[in-house]
């Protein structure tokens, strides 16, 4: 076994996350405007900083 | 030299297999709940489903280390699925081509006016209002055009993440440009216009 990979699980968690958002959203609980687009930069970015966060966390303990 | 723990061959899960296997189950699931009438699923639920499965089947291999085909499948689903989400192929309004709405009554300004690709033009020359009106109208990658009563106070809300938006004569172009303002004293409806890719005009 490898171990547990938290960077794997996190993207899991926020692919379902992400999917029960959409999902809700397609039975009209929320809806998703071309305006709401503009959240996608901030967020994005926050995505790959926590990426890379977690690759330097698995490379740091790695080395060790 | 004799080992002191005796230990057979490594058995690790073939991820590929869970993946089909868990699918399957999912699917099968979903298929009994709708001959069972539990639910009517629509196709914009598919692939929120689809990615919510993956994303448990994702956090599950996580236990077994890295898995850079999943992350990167969810990755592309992801962006599949918010693409579909933003242009409402299935919706009332929605779909692609030409539309043309003209409104007369409040009662048909419940619902946002939403069309994935094409133009759609929205008439509320002859609306009769009573009170405050909001007419909330969307069109992912094309023109939204709507005309309003020439006498009509309004409030504008209007924004297109690629293109223009175009307000009495006034425009205004680019990537993100939004545009808010009040046109007369005491505006009696309120236009919430948006686009993906295109243009937004409001005229009388």
């Amino acid at each position: 076994m490898r171990g547990f990979d938290v960077g794997t699980f996190a993207w899991g968690l926020g692919f379902a996350l992400f999917g029960t958002a959409l999902a809700l959203e397609a039975v009209d609980v929320w809806t998703l405007r071309a305006a709401d687009l503009r959240y996608a930069g901030p967020v994005l970015v926050i995505v790959i900083g926590l990426g890379l966060v977690a690759r330097s966390l698995r490379t740091g303990r790695a080395e060790r | 030299m004799a080992l002191a723990h005796e230990t057979g061959p490594v058995v690790r899960p073939t991820w590929s297999r869970a993946i089909v296997g868990g699918g399957l189950i999912v699917a099968g699931v979903l298929w009994m709940m709708l001959r069972l009438e539990v639910f009517d699923l629509s196709a914009g639920l598919v692939l929120p489903f689809v990615l919510v499965g993956l994303g448990i089947v994702t956090m599950v291999a996580a236990v077994d280390g890295h898995h850079p085909g999943l992350v990167a499948l969810g990755i592309v689903i992801s962006i599949v699925a918010l693409i579909g989400a933003m242009l409402p192929l299935g919706g009332i309004n929605g779909g692609i081509g030409e539309r043309r709405f003209a409104i007369a009554a409040m009662s048909d300004l419940s619902e946002p006016y939403r069309l994935a690709i094409g133009e759609m033009r929205i008439d509320l020359s002859d609306l009769e209002v009573a009170g405050v009106a909001t007419l909330e109208a969307d069109v992912g990658l094309g023109q939204l055009v709507v005309i309003v009563p020439p006498s009509m106070a309004v409030e504008v809300i209007a924004d297109s993440q690629i293109g223009e938006v175009k307000v009495f004569g006034s425009a205004t172009s680019g990537v993100g440009v939004e545009r808010e303002e009040t046109i007369g004293i005491e505006p009696t409806i309120r236009l919430d216009l948006s686009t993906v890719i295109g243009s937004v005009e409001v005229r009388r």
